[in-house]
This record gives structure tokens, C-alpha cells and sequence, in this order.
């Protein structure tokens, strides 16, 4: 019988119906040539199979990765209401080495110092109760008030809002090298996570739209039910106290 | 409508190792493969208005490679510049301590090159990318006899290169 190489190899594909795969072999059973020219692409095909496999199983560059997380932020529609983050002002090192929760605590009482009606008396911006980290102060001003994309007191900038399968919110937030997932639970925001920002494709001056750590995007996504929230949503939540709570 | 958000940007880093394997499959070098997916997320992003939601993503980002990848070719072309030094010296797996399957890589990358684009982009959906004859003909837009024509070129074409010693090898080295 004579089969052609583009049937031979829709077999090889398995991309012929029921009877044809079943037709095809049994010719091949009965016909010596038939099979050795099906061994050869085969043959072939592994090569060319294994070849480029490994390129899928190779570290992807970081700066592919970035590639996705950044372009997408320049074009994100506020990005040009966004103001800068942290300017190069001199008097901060602009990139510091935030290791600890300590850090990011100094850093947002520096906000609280320069920009604030409250001055020392203003509770810490970040704290424990129990065994949980609490955000309080400017942070918790800014994750219950603030609208993502604006930035207000205390550099505080809120990235995204999301709710998640369970019912409630979260909120991703960042505050100069550092970026954090806060989740409401009972009145307070419970901060689950932080993460230093990847080092700046942005050039000196980190701006609002800086690209969220991996790490963060990924917490972000095993959380979230459907969408971020829409400026709208997420204003309907601001007035509800994130979840109707009247606290 | 395709619309931003950190799910769409998972999803889309969840595909690049695909990406870079594809895009190795159409330039046999490395770098050049590399800023074929860079320039294929930054289309993707700035036409997210184009991605229809509920289709395919991957599918889509292997078209827009597909296009940059025949736009990138053609602009050389004019330039009278060559896609792939024959010396190029790195081949895929090259860190492969196995000098057999080094010597064999680098046998498909030069016949891989030796293919027409249609023909290498056929077989780089469906055989490296393992996409099923409906997906692929939907990257390409093209009538699914038309992909199994060029798979079926492609695949001979590779074949009689792979086995030199074969019956029907149209050529030997």
C-alpha cells in the first residue's frame, strides 16, 4: 500500500482519526520499507525533540522576566499621573539593603517625621500582636485610604487591590526598596509578606511603577479571586472599611 | 479584550520557557533567540487590547513570535546580513557534558537552518512545541493542508540531513 510521508507523519503525530491510526498500522506491520522509513523520522524527529528541550528547562534571564513585569507597567494607564517615588535626594542611600523588618519600620518613620501632623506620637507604621505582623500608623492610613497608583503621606504607594476566594482583601503596597501584601483580618491589616523591589530597571529615580518582586506577584496570585479591583470597586471598598466593617 | 493584571503577567512568565525554546528553534543563536521573546513580550503588552480573553494566550504570543521572527528576517535580508554565522560557535546544550549528543544538537541546529521559514516554523510549533495540528494552523492562520504540507517538507528535509545515510536523503554532506 502506499502511504504518503504527510500521512506517515500525522501518524507519528497521532493526528489521524481512529480508523486511519489503526489503517496506517497495520501497513506498517506488513511492510518492511514502510517501517524503517517511519524508524527514520523518528529518528530525526527525537533529535530535533531533544535538542531543544533543554532550552525549556533553563533559568528563564532575569531580565525576560522583567521584560513582562516592567513594559506592562509603562503602559499602564496612570503611569504618567504617577509621581516620583523616591527622588535621589542624597540623604538616603537610594538602594539600602532592607533585610529585616527594622528597616522598613525606620524608613516609614522617616515619612512620618517629614510629612506628618503627628510627629513621634504616631503609632509604629509596622508591629506584632501575637505572632502576626500588624500594619498601623501611615501604612495602615495608606492600605485603609489610599487608592492604588496615588501616593500619599509617608511615601506609602499602593500598588493593587484584590479580593480573594475566602471574601476578603488584600493589598499590595510599596514603600521605596521595599514592597509588601497586606491582608485584611478582623478590622486590621495582617502584612503576610515582604519583599525587596528588584533593582532598578527605572534608572536612580524609583518610581511608583516599578515592577513588583516576583515573590510578591506570585503570593498575589495564589490569593486572588478573579480581577484586581477597578478604581471603582476598590473605592466602593475604601468606603466600606474593606469589608463593611464599620471600624 | 485582554486586559493587565498580575494573573495575565504569571501567565505570560509561566510560558517563557516555551518562548525561548521556540525561539531558539527558528535562530540558532542564543542571543538573537533571547531578543526575539523580549521583542515578543514587549508586542504582546503594548497589543494587549488585541488578545482576546478566554483564547489562548500562549498561542497568541507563538504568533506574534512567528511575525517578529519573518519581520526580523526580512529587514536582514535587505541588509544583506546572515541570520546564523555557520561558525557560530555555541550550540544548544553546548554545556552538555555528553560530546555525542553535543555533535548531534549541533547537526539539527545547522539542518534546522537549512529549512525555509514556513517549513522551520511548522516544525517548530508542532514537533519542538509539541501543538496539535489545529493549534498550529491557528498561530499561522493557515489552512490546516497547508501546515501539513510544510510539517511534511520539513520533517523530510530534516530527516535525509539527521541520517545520512538514508535511501531518500536528496543530499549528502
Amino acid at each position: 500500500m502506499m502511504i504518503d510521508d504527510e500521512t506517515l507523519i500525522a501518524f507519528l503525530d497521532g493526528e489521524l482519526d481512529e480508523a486511519e491510526m489503526e489503517r496506517i498500522a497495520v501497513a506498517i506491520d506488513a511492510d518492511p520499507a514502510l517501517t524503517d522509513r517511519l524508524e527514520r523520522l523518528q529518528l530525526s524527529d527525537q533529535a530535533v525533540r531533544e535538542t531543544y528541550q533543554p532550552i525549556a528547562e533553563e533559568a528563564v534571564p532575569d531580565h525576560l522576566i522583567a521584560a513582562v513585569r516592567q513594559a506592562d507597567r509603562d503602559t499602564a494607564p496612570d503611569s504618567e499621573t504617577v509621581l516620583p517615588f523616591q527622588r535621589p535626594t542624597g540623604d538616603r542611600p537610594s538602594r539600602p539593603a532592607w533585610q529585616a523588618y527594622g528597616a522598613i519600620a525606620a524608613s516609614l518613620v522617616i515619612g512620618v517625621l517629614i510629612g506628618s501632623r503627628f510627629g513621634l506620637t504616631e503609632p509604629a507604621p509596622l508591629h506584632f500582636e501575637g505572632d502576626r505582623l500588624l500594619a498601623g500608623g501611615v501604612l495602615a492610613t495608606a492600605l485603609d485610604r489610599q487608592a492604588a497608583g496615588a501616593v500619599g503621606e509617608g511615601d506609602t504607594h499602593v500598588q493593587l487591590s484584590f479580593a480573594t476566594d475566602a471574601g476578603g482583601y488584600c493589598r499590595a503596597f510599596q514603600q521605596g526598596g521595599t514592597a509588601g501584601l497586606a491582608c485584611r483580618e478582623d478590622g486590621r491589616w495582617v502584612v503576610e509578606l515582604t519583599a525587596p523591589v528588584p533593582a532598578g530597571s527605572n534608572g536612580p529615580i524609583r518610581t511608583a511603577s516599578t515592577a513588583l518582586p516576583t515573590i510578591l506577584l506570585e503570593a498575589v496570585d495564589a490569593r486572588i479571586a478573579g480581577e484586581t479591583l477597578d478604581a471603582e470597586a476598590e473605592a466602593a471598598a475604601i468606603e466600606n472599611g474593606w469589608s463593611g466593617d464599620p471600624d | 479584550m485582554g486586559k493587565r493584571s498580575a494573573r495575565l503577567e504569571n501567565e505570560m512568565i509561566e510560558y517563557l520557557p516555551r518562548m525561548r525554546r521556540f525561539a531558539r528553534s527558528l535562530s540558532r543563536d542564543a542571543a538573537d533567540a533571547d531578543d526575539l521573546v523580549q521583542l515578543t513580550v514587549e508586542r504582546a503588552l503594548t497589543r494587549l487590547d488585541q488578545w482576546q480573553d478566554g483564547t489562548r494566550l500562549d498561542s497568541w504570543m507563538y504568533r506574534i513570535m512567528k511575525n517578529a521572527w519573518i519581520d526580523e528576517t526580512r529587514r536582514r535580508q535587505r541588509q544583506g546580513r546572515h541570520l546564523a554565522p555557520p561558525e557560530a560557535g555555541e550550540s544548544v546544550g553546548a554545556e552538555d557534558p555528553d560530546f555525542d549528543k553535543r555533535i548531534r544538537a549541533m547537526s539539527v541546529e545547522r539542518a534546522m537552518a537549512t529549512l525555509p521559514d514556513d517549513q522551520r516554523i511548522a516544525v517548530g510549533l508542532v514537533l519542538v512545541e509539541g501543538l496539535s495540528y489545529k493549534e498550529a494552523s491557528n498561530v499561522l492562520d493557515v489552512p490546516m493542508g497547508t501546515l501539513t504540507s510544510r510539517l511534511a517538507r520539513g520533517r523530510k528535509a530534516l530527516e535525509a540531513q539527521l541520517n545520512p545515510d538514508s535511501v531518500e536523503a536528496g543530499h549528502d554532506d
